[in-house]
């Protein structure tokens, strides 16, 4: 017998063996779980596969209740159509056209104004629903909705943008993979009016955010002396005099730090200098706070370091003042009334009594050159 | 010369086949969606027509219990939901149990049909009578279906070109035995591969009879399921489509069946779609080949289609042939001829492999998509399950043939009912899932 007649069989053999595993493999009798609901994790697919549009082309001569148009499709205004339509280009219906049944297009999708839909709209392009549109069923896309003012539709799905006018209504769900934007509601004569007749505030609500500026950037220069309030009588406007009377309070507080020191021999520059660099600034920030050239400001700032107001890292040389000062056991009181400037009748006091106390430290006393 | 025609005819026929398996195959694998199954996703439960579910059922009191307890728990809002199941001349508590349900549930009728006849599509027609949807549903008796599953079948029809939709069956007890097992595979590659890929190449999706719809006026306009058909489905499929209706497959609906477990059952059931398939193939091969809307796409892929279960035949016929040319009296050794045995084992699996091997792909890439590996070790025992289903075409050929009418009697699966739900509930209405309905009695208890 010639033993290649058994090769079929050996191959037949190995081919079979891991069946014969599994058949006979230990069976699982544990309970099968059974997903109740799949998750819709696909990305989404914009592109149109060929074969649809060679189908929908050969399509198009089907009679029936849908209606199909190769190319591009425009409905006249006040035109009603009796059947489903589906367009493989762009679709545009006019004003007041009633469609009884659902629109679908490969393309844009506009509808017109005060125009009809019974059924659904649907399109892989944007669509928009003009004003006072009434679409009865979804309106789904794979761009961007745009709904105008005063339309009605069930509900609006898209993978891209929904823009919602004002007034519009939607019955059901607006789902959206991007985002929902609505737009602002337009400024109509009502709104104007009614501030007048209830006597509130003379002007429109817009001029009420002329003020948002100052109290903003002029404490950042240095500004010290508050600015009157500006008369507001809307309710804005109290609180915007309301937060500016907060910074200006602010300043004051800031700003008594600085007073602490007498400045009459410094310049007006080197006095902004020194106030800024008694918040612990940077020079950068000086410079960009006092809209100064760099070296000008380092010039200023070597000049305060002379004259005994700065130290080396431009830092204000408070505590060499106060060990100065605390020795000195009659002015402990004013010290003391030195610490606590709560209000500006204390910090005038203060400013009277430091002379005193620094006349008795003569010798080593930095405001010395100043006074 | 003859022989080599006919070889030459065959070969070219299994090659359209094996195109179409790498097609399809390959598109699952790398194509993408139409761009409105995405949309159609995202509206499922946006879009909520008024739905009517149609349950045929003929002596399934084992299951039926089960069905209808997943139906009150459907996720569907039930003002917008209607269940109508048609008892077609059950001799067991399967009427008991579908009135007790009916008088529990304002949304679920009963329909008797006592004397029965006609089989499911005349039940099918009958229960249409008595719904209100604007869509409707069937489901079988021994279905189990997903909480959400009307959602998404119903989600296509928001466009006004579909006419019909297909959910997908998965088979829940496929550790039963080897013929489940094979059913698994051969469910996995029909609905994973070859529905999923007809819907991304805009092809026709079959519908297969269960866990799908029609929109109502599409089934009116088409005359509802013809009686006279083994395979209603397909032959509904294929008037649809002759309509100018679309067809849609949802791979996320999901239902789960109680497949048959025994060969003689496999024999059966296939049997029965042979017949049908045939049946539909010449009814309509003429009109779809002529129909002027449909694409030539579209009317290769219908041709192949009707024509799948004239393969086997061919495949049987290929062997033959074989035989005949290649044995000869020379080179005996203990009265086999050794080349004319190599030949013969060689033109074998030549066959097979053009005819099985990319079938083969297409199943076991399912199986591994849907992280069925082990299953994928089962592969070679398609081989038995072709050679069956050879002969079983061959039969079917033969008796459609002999008998072109064919009266649609029920031919279920045979229901052990114990594989409802999670799989481990034990028998229906004894330890369901909710356990509602106690079986026997035919009473109602919570």
């Amino acid at each position: 017998m010639n033993p290649l007649i058994l090769l079929p069989f050996i191959l037949l053999g190995a081919l079979f063996t891991p069946t014969v595993f599994e058949i006979f493999k230990r069976k699982d009798k544990g309970p099968k779980e059974i997903p109740e609901q799949t998750m819709y994790e696909e990305k989404p697919d914009i592109d149109m596969p060929l074969l649809e549009r060679a189908r929908e082309e050969a399509r198009v001569n089907v009679s029936g209740e849908v209606m199909r148009v190769t190319g591009d499709a425009s409905i006249p205004d006040e035109t009603e159509i009796n059947n489903h339509l589906v367009v493989q280009g762009k679709l545009k219906v006019g004003k007041k056209c009633h469609i009884i049944g659902s629109v679908k297009a490969f393309g844009d999708i506009e509808i017109g104004e005060a125009s009809v839909v019974e059924g659904h709209v649907l399109s892989e392009g944007t669509i928009i629903i003009r004003r006072d549109c009434i679409i009865k069923g979804i309106v789904d896309s794979l761009k961007d909705i745009v709904l105008e003012e005063s339309a009605v539709v069930e509900a609006v799905s898209t993978e891209k943008t929904v823009k919602i006018g004002s007034n519009t209504k939607i019955n059901r769900r607006v789902l959206s993979g991007s985002s929902i934007v609505t737009s602002l509601q337009e400024p109509q004569a009502e709104v104007v009016e009614k501030p007048e007749e209830n006597k509130i505030s003379p002007q429109p609500q817009v001029a009420v955010e002329q003020p948002l500026v100052p109290p903003v950037v002029k404490p950042v220069l240095g500004v010290l002396t508050p600015e009157k309030p500006t008369e507001t009588t809307g309710t804005s406007d109290q609180i915007f005099s309301h937060l500016k009377e907060r910074i200006r309070k602010f300043d004051e507080t800031k700003s008594s730090a600085a007073e602490e020191f007498s400045m009459e021999d410094l310049s007006p520059s080197e006095a902004k200098v020194f106030k800024i660099a008694l918040k612990s600034s940077s020079s950068e920030e000086m410079c960009l706070r006092l809209l100064m050239d760099s070296f000008e400001v380092k010039d200023i700032l070597d000049g305060l370091v002379k004259k005994g107001f700065l130290d080396e890292t431009f830092k204000p040389k408070k505590p060499l003042l106060e060990e100065h000062v605390e020795p000195a056991p009659a002015e402990t009181a004013s010290t003391k009334e030195k610490t606590v400037p709560s209000s500006s009748d204390s910090k005038k006091r203060v400013r009277q009594k430091e002379p005193s106390a620094v006349d008795s430290q003569k010798s080593e006393d930095p405001f010395k050159e100043c006074k | 010369m003859i022989l080599t025609i006919i070889i030459s005819v065959l070969f070219l026929f299994m090659l359209a086949y094996t195109c179409r398996h790498l097609i399809f195959t390959y598109s699952t694998l790398f194509g993408k969606s139409q761009s409105f199954v995405k949309s159609f996703k995202r509206i499922a439960g946006v879009f909520l027509p008024k739905v009517s579910i149609l349950i045929p059922a003929h002596n399934e009191e084992f299951v039926i219990g089960n069905l209808l307890d997943r139906m009150t728990e459907l996720t569907y809002p039930k003002n917008k939901l209607e269940v109508i199941l048609i008892d077609d001349g059950s001799i067991d508590t399967t009427g008991q149990i579908a009135d007790d349900y009916a008088r529990n549930f304002s949304f679920i009728k009963a329909i008797h049909r006592p004397n029965g006849g006609g089989g499911k599509p005349a039940a099918l027609n009958d229960g249409i009578k008595f719904t209100t949807g604007e869509i409707i549903l069937t489901f079988d008796a021994d279905y189990y279906p997903q909480l959400d599953i009307v959602e998404k079948l119903v989600a296509p029809f928001v466009d006004p070109e579909v006419g019909a939709v297909q959910g997908r069956v998965i088979v829940m007890n496929e550790e039963d035995s080897i013929v489940s097992k094979i059913v698994t595979l051969e469910r996995i590659g029909g609905y994973k591969i070859d529905q999923e890929a007809r819907d991304r190449l805009v092809l026709v999706p079959q519908y297969g009879g269960t866990v799908g719809g029609f929109r109502r006026e599409a089934l009116e306009k088409v005359g509802g399921w013809d009686r006279n058909m083994l395979t209603e489905d397909t032959d509904l499929t294929i008037r649809l489509v002759l309509k100018g209706y679309q067809i849609r497959y949802v791979n996320d609906a999901e239902s789960y069946e109680e497949s048959v477990t025994t060969w003689r059952a496999y024999w059966n059931q296939r049997y029965r779609w042979t017949k049908g398939h045939m049946q539909c193939a010449t009814k309509h091969l003429k009109n779809v080949l002529k129909a002027p809307f449909l694409s030539g796409y579209e009317k290769v892929e219908l041709t192949l289609l009707l024509c799948i279960y004239f393969m086997p035949i061919f495949v049987l016929v290929a062997w033959g042939v074989e035989v005949a040319s290649y044995i000869t009296p020379e080179e005996t050794f203990l009265s086999i001829n050794i080349r004319g045995y190599y030949f013969f084992i060689s033109s074998i699996f030549t066959y097979s492999t053009v005819g099985n091997l990319f079938p083969f792909f297409e199943v076991g890439l399912g199986a591994y998509l849907d992280n069925r590996k082990r299953l994928l070790w089962l592969l070679p025992v398609f081989t038995f399950s072709f050679l069956i289903m050879a002969l079983c075409c061959t039969k079917a050929l033969i008796d459609l043939s002999l008998t072109r009418n064919c009266n649609y009697k029920w031919n279920h699966t045979h229901h052990k009912g114990n594989s409802n739900g999670n799989g481990h509930n034990g028998k229906n209405g004894q330890n369901g899932s909710n356990g509602f309905y106690k079986n026997r009695n035919g009473r109602l208890i919570q």
